[in-house]
């Protein structure tokens, strides 16, 4: 006798092809084999013009910091590619080297170097060139700022006032406490959009009277790859888009259990001829928590999977660079890299 | 070691930056090879793998990282009779330069379109 299967089958062809299949307690075909030679009669070698047929790419929010857009049709190599670029190979400006003439807060030189580190810099990267270890600066290669700040008692606070923000002046050292002082020509190239730290709220140290800190700050162009600071994204993420099937029909009072498995508005209960159906009508907003996976009496009814090749992309930037031209000058960043690669490739080849 | 190569868009004069080399005794014949790329990892080591396997003339495409302290990939190529391992690597270049050039303009063109949520920050910059 043959015992009977656990989960109906995902045995068929196409859903092995294109779909990453989720199971209670693994996942499996996560592996794509769209390859030549693979499935015979297919041809699947890359042709352009079929890549340009099948790749669709829409952009579902955008705002100053945040974008989510869809890109299908393309391979996870290289959605990983474009989201390890833009963590770790776009350039930006942030603080390099900090000068300290007189550091009396309560912060150590050291943790206060650090800190001004993180500070994001809204500078256009692009304007700029990378400084070499040995080079000088130069107004070409360094954003210099100068941040002093004292902190004095306040004579206008209240007798017995407790909050330090009113009873001292200065008590709090923010970013926007950061002044620029343009170098050679920055003044007229940067007349449009000062140079400034990309938040001014930040605090960078705590003091009270008699305390001062007196800092010159230079600010280089470096990558995500050297130190996390020069990352202009928050964070780059995507998903593949979920997707869920239901195995015949679910009626009735089962049908609103199975709805309270997905979040909200994933599964919809619809009444048809006076009988309650739950229906899939947005797979999208579903986390893939599997939560329907652990009911015995769902178990056998739904197949949750994901669709290998559309990618949902979520990038959250900093605030230096818009997130539209992180994503453009991240792919630039791999198309320049196979030219590289190319040209040494080829010179290296010519030599032999 | 310097070549005057003549391209259409660089400057004349070509300089070996060392950044591609061929692992020696792995190019026994020139339909496999064993190409070392400084300073690259998986970025661009998976993706170029990805795009080598969708030729059909590659027999065997691969990458790896000999040490992940050294910023080093190998891309091991074995291609059938009808070209060589080289002419593989340059095709598996362009095809991913067209994707990425295809991707930033159907970008642009959905960027021109506006068809999206747009939200306006309350803190904007």
């Amino acid at each position: 006798m043959v015992p009977e299967k656990k989960n109906f089958s995902h045995n068929d062809l196409d859903t092995l092809r294109s779909r990453v299949i989720v199971e209670r307690d693994r996942v499996t075909s996560t592996a794509s084999t769209d390859f030549p030679h693979n499935y015979p009669g297919q041809d699947l070698a890359w042709d352009f013009e079929k890549f340009k047929e099948s790749f669709k790419l829409k952009i579902n929010k955008l705002s100053k910091t945040e974008m989510e857009f869809d890109m299908i049709g393309i391979d996870a190599a290289v959605a990983n590619a474009f989201r390890r670029i833009l963590i770790a190979e776009v350039p930006t400006m942030a603080v390099s080297n900090v000068f300290i003439m007189n550091n009396t807060s309560i912060v150590v030189d050291e943790v206060l170097a650090h800190r001004l580190g993180l500070v994001p810099i809204l500078a256009d990267p692009t304007k700029f060139d990378f400084k070499g270890k040995e080079e000088t600066p130069t107004d070409l290669n360094t954003i210099v700022f100068k941040l002093q700040v004292t902190c004095r008692r306040n004579p206008n606070a209240a007798e017995g006032e407790t909050d330090p923000l009113k009873k001292y002046i200065h008590a709090n050292v923010y970013s926007g406490d950061m002044k620029w002082s343009p170098q050679g020509d920055q003044a007229e190239r940067f007349k449009e959009c000062p140079i400034k730290p990309v938040f001014d709220d930040i605090v960078v140290t705590k003091l009270r009277p008699g305390q001062e800190v007196d800092i010159e700050i230079h600010c280089e162009k470096g990558l995500g790859q050297d130190h996390a600071k020069w990352s202009p994204v928050a964070t780059a993420s995507y998903r593949l888009m979920p997707e869920i099937l239901i195995n015949g029909e679910i009626t009735g009072e089962a049908a609103v259990r199975f709805q309270k498995c997905f979040p909200e508005g994933v599964v919809d209960v619809v009444k048809e001829n006076g009988v309650k159906k739950a229906v899939v009508v947005n797979p999208r907003k579903d986390t893939v928590s599997r939560e329907v996976l652990r009911h015995a009496e769902f178990e056998n009814k739904v197949k949750l999977t994901r669709v290998r090749d559309h990618f949902i992309f979520s990038i959250e930037s900093v605030g230096a660079i818009e997130p539209q031209d992180l994503f453009v000058q991240a792919v630039k960043v791999l198309m320049d890299k196979t030219g590289t690669v190319k040209r040494s490739l080829q010179s290296t080849l010519q030599a032999e | 070691m310097s070549t005057i190569v003549s391209r259409m868009d660089e400057d004349q004069i070509e300089v070996d930056t060392g950044k591609v080399s061929v692992v020696p005794g792995t190019m026994i014949e020139p339909q496999c090879a064993t190409f070392c790329l400084q300073d690259e990892d998986h970025t661009l080591g998976n993706a170029l793998r990805w795009a080598l396997m969708k030729n059909s003339e590659v027999d065997f495409a691969s990458y790896s990282i000999p040490h992940p302290s050294e910023a080093r990939t190998n891309v091991r190529i074995q291609t059938s009779d009808n070209t060589t391992a080289a002419d593989a690597m340059y095709k598996g270049l362009d095809d991913l330069a067209d994707l990425c050039d295809h991707v930033i303009q159907a970008f642009q063109v959905e960027l021109a379109k506006g068809e999206f949520e747009y939200e306006e920050e309350e803190n904007a910059f």
